[in-house]
């Protein structure tokens, strides 16, 4: 079909330096098996300068159209040379040389010519591909020029070849407009060849103008989002180079109270204990508890904030797991809890077996955390019931019951660190406990909930695997 | 009844002068003989100088110069050392070395004192004019 196109390009008797650009070695053949075919029908004489593959695969599509091409060829008309050994005949250096070109191949098509004066010769030939394909361009297009000083002496059309992939980088544009600036005739791939008459070629160019502005246009934009991205990327890694810094603090902060802070402070809690062991005075007594009672307070406060920075830092908290009785602990607790708060009733029921591999220190830290919280903040006419069942083999649940009411605006911010105390009041903790309650229930494994009504009073229900499943982190 | 000053020698190992001090007056009110370093290195150096090696060390973990778990490993590898006690005071027992005895800071000193009794002699008995156990306990 582009054949017919480039026919129309071709003058009877004139010389024509047309070029095709291709995208496979198919669409290559059939192109030049057509324009050859072409100059066969109309008893020119035809020269096919192209690789063995490509010489193969257009010699079979000639023969397809019915052309006896031994006797063509037995004639005279037809002529096949092989494309790198024609090419290693001329180039000198990677360049081809003039006055052997004119030698090896206008000598030849010359004497071609004489033997049938005024018939024109037909040539398809793809040297100048093979050269730009080898990244040679500068001799592709000197080859160029020394075919066009042949046709400016000679009538000879010439169809030459380019894979439109040579023109696909950086350069590209470049290159192609100084091979088009080469010739005649430019023929385009795809199929604009195939348009049967200038009113659709009209229109089809006015397509490929449009989409070449879109296409244009495309690029400004991409170009812009690019350098958006580049920007974003940049803020991006500012960002995080300032988060590492944060991190970094973070840690450094967590060292400091880790040591510096904690050790003078074990000193005066120590100091304190002596205190009370070397006295017998009561005011002595009541002061050095008093210190005691702070500084373990303070002591608290510190492991909470160092807790809490373990998490916010990503290190999680680590769980030291051996076996242990639940009821053992909570029994302990309540205790405690009920000689602290002797005007609370505290209720501790049981089932089952409540023996699990847990971090003993660790749960204690939870369900001490869990009834001051209840006892604390539930109602002080209802007391506080603290049920553990063991009878699931595979699990272990604790609920925590008092009569108290959580606010609905309250329980989304249950489990939240440092939102001000249940009651919006002044505490003398930092807000911690049970959003680290939760963290360590979840670096067991296990998970927390609330439930909070005006007739069932506030629940919170702990569930625990027996046993490690997978090493978990908060 | 005196004895040995191997047998009564706590050495105490810890950077924070004034829980020393604190340490040192409670263990020889005790009856027991006390030596302080406060880093690891000279801990070692003292434990490899002497010949009389103490009942007990009592080493902190956050330590100048040579860490707690590393005096640690040290002594167990060394022959002459490795059956010495310790015990690794620390507010943090999860960096303490495997297998290690612990005890919490902030030191409970009942706790402490019934550890020290364990491996430890005492040199004399205690003062006879110590507080009541009710007013001992902190």
């Amino acid at each position: 079909m582009t054949a017919s196109v480039i026919d129309r390009a071709l003058a009877p008797s004139d010389s024509c330096h047309m070029v095709q650009l291709f995208d496979n070695d198919t669409s290559l053949s059939e192109v030049v098996s057509q324009y050859l075919g072409a100059g066969l029908a109309a008893g020119e004489m035809v020269i096919l300068i192209a690789t063995a593959a490509h010489r193969s695969a257009i010699r079979r599509q000639l023969t397809d159209r019915a052309f006896d091409l031994e006797r063509a060829q037995a004639a005279g008309l037809y002529t096949e040379l092989d494309a790198h050994d024609l090419l290693a005949g001329f180039l000198v250096d990677g360049r081809p040389d003039a006055t052997k070109f004119e030698a090896l191949v206008g000598d030849r098509i010359e004497a071609m010519q004489q033997t049938r004066p005024g018939v024109r010769i037909r040539a398809y030939g793809e040297m100048v591909d093979l050269l730009w394909g080898d990244d040679n361009p500068a001799a592709a297009l000197e080859l160029e020029s020394l075919w066009n000083d042949f046709c400016a002496r000679q009538p000879l059309a010439l169809l030459c070849a380019y894979h439109a992939a040579h023109f696909g980088g950086d350069a590209g544009e470049t290159g192609l407009e100084a091979v088009c600036g080469a010739h005649d005739y430019v023929v385009p791939r795809e199929q604009a060849g195939a348009l049967p008459d200038a009113n659709g070629r009209l229109r089809e160019l006015t397509l490929l103008q449009q989409r070449a502005a879109a296409l244009s246009l495309e690029v400004t934009r991409r170009t812009a989002l690019e350098g958006d991205l580049r920007e974003a990327l940049s803020a991006a890694t500012a960002a995080h180079a300032v988060a590492d810094e944060s991190v970094r603090y973070n840690e450094l902060f967590t060292r400091m109270v880790g040591h510096d802070l904690r050790n003078p402070l074990n000193a005066i809690v120590t100091t304190a204990h002596y205190l009370t062991r070397i006295s017998t005075e009561p005011k002595l007594l009541r002061a050095a508890q008093r210190i005691t009672s702070s500084s373990m307070r303070m002591a608290r406060m510190i492991e909470q904030l160092l807790d809490f920075t373990r998490i916010q830092v990503g290190k999680g908290l680590h769980v030291e797991r051996g076996t242990t009785d639940l009821l053992q602990l909570c029994q302990g607790l309540v205790t405690t809890l009920q000689s602290t708060h002797p005007g609370r009733t505290i209720v501790l029921a049981s089932r089952g077996v409540a023996v699990g591999e847990l971090d003993a220190e660790r749960m204690t830290q939870v369900l001490s955390t869990l009834l001051l919280n209840a006892v604390h903040y539930g109602d002080d006419a209802r007391p506080v019931r603290l049920d553990l069942d063991g009878s699931d083999p595979g699990s272990l649940t604790v609920s925590v019951h008092n009569g108290g009411v959580v606010s609905p605006e309250v329980m989304p911010l249950f489990f939240a660190p440092m939102h001000g105390g249940l009651k919006g009041e002044h505490t003398q903790a930092l807000g911690l406990g049970l959003y680290l309650t939760r963290a360590l229930i979840r670096a067991h494994g296990g998970e927390i909930a609330v439930h909070s009504s005006a007739a069932g009073g506030t629940v919170v229900r702990v569930e625990l695997p027996r046993q490690a499943t997978v090493e978990m982190t908060a | 009844m005196r004895s040995s000053e191997a047998e009564c020698t706590v050495l105490v190992v810890d950077d924070e002068f004034e829980l020393v001090q604190t340490l040192r007056e409670v263990f020889t009110d005790e009856g027991y003989h006390v030596r302080t370093v406060s880093n690891g290195r000279d801990a070692l150096r003292y434990l490899r100088e002497t010949a009389v090696k103490p009942c007990l060390v009592v080493l902190d973990l956050i330590l100048p110069m040579l860490d707690g778990n590393a005096v640690y490993a040290i002594m167990k590898a060394d022959p002459e050392l490795a059956s010495v006690p310790i015990l690794v005071s620390t507010s943090d027992p999860s960096r303490a070395p495997a297998g290690a005895e612990v005890m919490r800071k902030p030191i409970v000193l009942d706790a402490l004192l019934a550890h020290v009794e364990r491996y430890c002699v005492r040199r004399k008995e205690p003062p006879p004019s110590g507080p009541s156990e009710a007013a001992r306990r902190p």
